[in-house]
């Protein structure tokens, strides 16, 4: 199964406004940092990375959660659990 | 006489279990947030916004767990009208002994004066409390005892250091109890429970640091996904409907947690337990202090319902609904 990085990204971007409403959409990029320019706290990245799951069907493993600090890193993970995942 | 190769004895069921009292101790010493941030790079307001705590209480020398234990145990045996020599089995949820020899159970009980007391400890921490309970009913419905005191209590700042500011903000000292009573009406559903050994590492003291660390955002990632529904099985296996608990009283791991689980669970806020402001987070004795506050703050009243859940270091949880004495 594929699912293109725009339509993920552009799945991303809704969640991360659903854990933080200050952030403005617009801004947001692969390469945005999401503690230093979308301002959101370490608990709110767990919402983020929880609600990925849940909405991808996919578990996204412990080890790898350090190393998903910018929106470009979740997008990835989320990509390769897909595309790794019975058709 | 003995038979060999014939069945034991055992005793069956022979009745339900029901919480008759509630206790609660906290240690004099209050610290607050100006006062943990002297010793981190921290601001109290830091503390506050990201972890709701407001003041922690930090036991002293002779705060020890047992005496903790034994003060709150004396408020439980009041309420409930019950001496401490009727009472069968006290049980000791811990997990700040000093050394792992003796267990804190025996000493507890000899403190309060169970003179006839069957004792030991449980360590599952966070989820100790919820754990004593499940084990305490089921000896009471067993017939093994009366009458069981189950104490949670905590000073996890004998393993805190200004070094890990995280569980340094935190985390506070207490020490709360119930007497759970043989009755006639079951007044604590079954119990929850499960666990997630494999992320052990996330909560844990070292033995080169003898300091509690933890993993903070990937304990909440793991709570926040299992206890809604762990809460939504103890409901179902006491057969009530969620919307019938008067008050989920959790864990008072941090503000923060009690409002997802909330939030997730569609719950009102209003009737969320909230004891992390002036507490901290005081592990085995966090759910019995939240009920001592609901009750100080004049909710919780006598037959109403309250899901109380643990979880925490282990991983482990447990949950289990009981009807308020």
């Amino acid at each position: 199964m594929s699912v293109s990085l725009e339509s993920i990204f552009t799945d991303v971007v809704a969640m991360i406004a659903g854990v933080e409403s200050a952030v403005t959409i617009a801004d947001i990029t692969l390469d945005s940092d999401l503690y230093q320019d979308l301002g959101i706290d370490s608990l709110s990245r767990m919402d983020l990375l929880g609600e990925v799951e849940r909405h991808y069907g996919i578990t996204i493993a412990d080890d790898d959660i350090p190393s998903l600090d910018k929106v470009g890193a979740v997008v990835s993970v989320v990509q390769r659990a897909v595309e790794g995942r019975p058709a | 006489m003995a038979v060999v190769g014939g069945n034991l004895r055992s005793r069956r069921a022979v009745s339900g279990a029901r919480i008759t009292g509630i206790g609660a101790y906290r240690p004099e010493r209050v610290v607050t947030n100006e006062e943990i941030a002297q010793h981190v790079s921290l601001t109290p307001e830091w503390i506050e916004s990201r972890t709701g705590v407001v003041t922690r209480r930090h036991a002293s020398l002779g705060e020890s767990v047992p005496v903790m234990g034994a003060a709150a145990a004396a408020g439980a045996l009041a309420e409930a009208g019950v001496t401490a020599s009727e009472i069968g089995l006290v049980i000791v949820a811990t997990s700040s002994t000093r050394r792992p020899i003796p267990g804190l159970g025996p000493q507890t009980a000899a403190l309060i004066g169970c003179a006839r007391a069957g004792a030991f400890d449980v360590s599952a921490v966070c989820a100790g409390f919820t754990y004593a309970v499940s084990v305490g009913a089921e000896f009471v419905r067993g017939g093994a005892a009366l009458h069981a005191l189950v104490i949670g209590a905590d000073r996890l700042s004998d393993w805190l250091d200004p070094s890990v500011p995280d569980t340094y903000a935190i985390f506070g000292d207490g020490a709360g109890a119930v007497v759970i009573s043989r009755a006639s009406a079951e007044g604590i559903g079954p119990v929850v429970w499960g666990h997630d050994g494999s992320r052990h590492r996330h909560i844990q003291i070292q033995e080169s640091t003898a300091v509690l660390e933890m993993n903070g955002p990937i304990v909440y990632k793991w709570a926040v996904a299992t206890m809604p529904d762990v809460s939504r099985e103890a409901c179902a296996a006491a057969g009530v409907e969620l919307a019938a608990i008067d008050y989920l009283v959790y864990h008072q791991a941090n503000s923060r947690i009690l409002d997802t689980l909330a939030a997730e669970l569609k719950f009102p806020p209003e009737r969320v337990a909230r004891d992390v402001a002036d507490s901290g987070n005081t592990s085995a004795a966090s759910i019995p202090l939240a009920l001592d506050t609901l009750r100080a703050n004049g909710r919780a009243r006598s037959d109403e319902l309250v899901l109380l859940a643990g979880f925490g270091a282990g991983l482990t949880y447990s949950a289990l609904v009981a009807r308020m004495p």
